[in-house]
């Protein structure tokens, strides 16, 4: 066994020897740096990306919470008596009943039609659970007492050609038509919405579609998104509608993004191992060039252990060395990303997530795979013969 | 006879190379008393480090025996071995061989540092005083000139106070005066602290400051005389 004066010279070793050549030091530092750089980038990406994508939905769509009519159902009944039974709910900050339906948009001009989801609500109810009045491209978001205007996204109007004060015809799903001004035009950055939606305020739309003490859903904010289960037990009882919480309402972005795990495991394994293999090469290449010395190391009766621990602390070195400018680096990159992020398209910004866990994570597997890459070496280095190298032509 | 620091018995030693074999030790039968000065002669090809290795354990051979300490040394494990080379060892190579990032005073204490020596340094430093480079302590091998490097390496040798000392051509990249420096060198530690020392050499006039002249001719011995 070895003991401590032995790991002590080695060490003195191991100091003298990494130091010896400062570019290859140098070479090996930013190899390592830039392979933690490779693991913490992709998963710092998709996390951001992940929660711009949860984010958007819960803040234009769903609210934390979803009410919903039962399957058989077209409606929910009793909206008034709903409404205050979760007024009544502490840490319930925002209600917003919602009236969804179909209806055709015509652009009178040149005739264009387009077949649209019809929104309704009552905008300064809504304003308390989702933020789409902060999505307004151009023009004013909805008033309450707005009956005559609507609120159209940016991709449908730039396909019918429409801007904010134009006028619109509107064939609602019983067959009444009538004509309504653009008020605003929203680029909410999720497709659903720029493509698909017209809004209209629910005191519009109950002058001729009765949607009295009834809704297609109400959606809900609380103070505490985290507490988003305990709410949905607290809730059911209230409604013979169906609770949905954001996340079950978020399943099929769920259900992408575990496909995307998949895709990150793998390029996070092909980041390890191309990190394990940049360094195993330096360190090969390293002890290979040193075969002369370690075969002298042993003949003036250095260990096998003793050799393997040089070996060992070096990579040790380059390790924690690896780690600590690789997280400069990454901190560096990934801080620059978080303030100036990539903008996938308008309205929808990835800024990457590099947070502890993720720091500790890749630092120590970049650790592992230093400390393994340079075992092997190691081990090679001590088993070379000593009578081949030494006096060897 | 009397006290044998080193026996061999019938060596042998068969080099393989793919399906040729050479056989460069063809039975050697040596006796070296302790505190002998050997000088090891013959040429070229002769077997003279292919012996030298045998006896260092730095190699093994296909058949015989080595005795060192009356040991067999079959009988020693890898570790043992390491360590035997640490403690009762002092090689001087034909190359110098020291470690170009260490000074010369680290390369000297090296051995010292890796049997766990405390007082390496000021060890190191007599020694290179002894071989007359004690100025020269704090220079890299670079920055030596080859007999320098030389004396280096033969201070390495001595650092651990090994009995037995190992040379293989210590004075090949040598001119005369310095390579006469050396042997004499050795031949006062051997004189001061009875060492026992072999060494390879080509040069006839270095090998009679030996007490004794092994002449290896196709791995055998074929003349054994004292000076
Ligand atoms: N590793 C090896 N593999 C194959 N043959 C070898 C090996 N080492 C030595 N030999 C052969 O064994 C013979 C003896 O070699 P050795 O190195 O012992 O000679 P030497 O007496 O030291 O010669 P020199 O004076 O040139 O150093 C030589 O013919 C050499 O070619
Ligand atoms: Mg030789």
């Amino acid at each position: 066994m070895i003991n401590l004066k032995e790991i002590k010279t080695a060490a003195f070793l191991a100091r003298k020897d990494t130091l010896k050549d400062w570019k290859i030091f140098v070479l090996v530092i930013v190899a390592l740096s830039f392979s933690l750089l490779n693991i913490v980038f992709i998963q710092a990406l998709m996390s951001g990306l992940v929660s711009e994508i949860y984010a958007q939905t819960v803040d234009l769509s769903t609210g934390h919470m979803v009410i919903e009519p039962d399957k058989d159902q077209e409606y929910l009944y009793n909206i008034n008596n709903l409404e205050k039974k979760l007024e009544a709910l502490s840490g319930v900050v925002g209600i917003s009943p919602r009236y969804v339906d179909r209806a055709i948009i015509i652009e009178k001009k040149h005739d264009k039609k387009s077949s649209t989801t019809l929104i309704a609500f009552t905008p300064s109810r809504e304003n308390d659970v989702t933020q789409l009045y902060k999505k307004i491209k151009s023009g004013e978001f909805l008033s309450d007492g707005d009956e005559n205007e609507i609120l159209i996204g940016k991709t449908l109007a730039d396909d019918l050609e429409l801007a904010v004060g134009d006028k619109v015809k509107m064939v609602f799903s019983n067959g009444v038509s009538k004509e309504f001004r653009i008020k605003g035009v929203l680029d909410a950055g999720m497709e659903q919405i720029d493509r698909g939606s017209i809004y209209v305020t629910t005191q519009g739309y109950d002058k001729f579609l009765n949607v009295h003490d009834k809704a297609s859903s109400v959606v809900i904010r609380l103070a505490d998104i985290n507490q988003v289960e305990n709410y949905r037990y607290m809730i059911i009882p209230l409604t013979r509608g169906e609770v949905y919480t954001w996340k079950t309402k978020t399943e099929y972005i769920q259900r992408q993004i575990e496909s995307w795990g998949m895709v990150t495991v793998m390029t996070t394994l092909i980041g390890i191992l191309t990190a394990a293999t940049a360094i195993a090469i330096i360190i090969y290449i390293n002890t290979s060039s040193k075969k002369r010395e370690i075969a002298i190391l042993k003949a003036i009766g250095g260990s096998n252990s003793f050799i393997m621990t040089i070996y060992t602390i070096e990579s040790i070195i380059f390790g924690l060395l690896g780690i600590l400018f690789g997280n400069i680096v990454a901190y560096g990159i990934l801080g620059y990303m978080a303030n100036h992020p990539l903008q996938a398209r308008e309205g929808f910004q990835v800024i990457p997530v590099y947070n502890l866990d993720l720091a500790i994570s890749a630092s120590i597997i970049l650790f592992l795979s230093a400390l393994t890459a340079g075992i092997y070496p190691a081990w090679k280095a001590a088993k070379t013969n000593i009578t081949k190298t030494i006096w060897g032509v | 006879m009397g006290n044998s620091i080193i026996i061999t018995r019938n060596l042998r030693k068969i080099y393989k190379m793919g399906k040729i074999e050479f056989s460069a030790l063809n039975g050697v039968d040596l006796e070296i008393e302790e505190g002998e000065f050997v000088a090891i002669m013959g040429s070229s090809g002769s077997g003279k480090t292919t012996l030298l290795n045998m006896i260092g354990l730095l190699d093994f051979p296909t058949s015989g025996k080595i005795f060192l300490d009356n040991t067999d040394v079959a009988t020693m494990d890898e570790q043992q071995c390491t360590s035997y080379r640490l403690k009762k060892i002092g090689f001087v190579f034909q190359f110098f061989n020291l470690l170009n990032e260490l000074t010369g005073a680290e390369n000297v204490m090296l051995p010292g540092m890796i049997k766990g020596n405390s007082n390496s340094r000021e060890k190191a430093l007599e020694l290179l005083q002894l071989v007359g480079l004690k100025e020269r302590a704090g220079h890299k091998p670079s920055e030596l000139s080859g007999g320098q490097q030389q004396r280096v390496s033969i201070a390495r040798a001595l650092i651990n106070d090994p009995r037995l000392i190992l040379a293989d051509e210590p004075t090949a990249n040598l001119d005369s005066n310095s390579a006469m420096q050396v042997v004499n060198l050795l031949r006062k530690l051997r004189n001061e602290q009875n060492q026992t020392i072999v060494m390879v050499t080509h040069e006839l006039e270095l090998g009679k400051l030996a007490d004794r002249i092994i002449w290896l001719k196709d791995g055998m011995v074929i003349k054994d005389e004292i000076n």
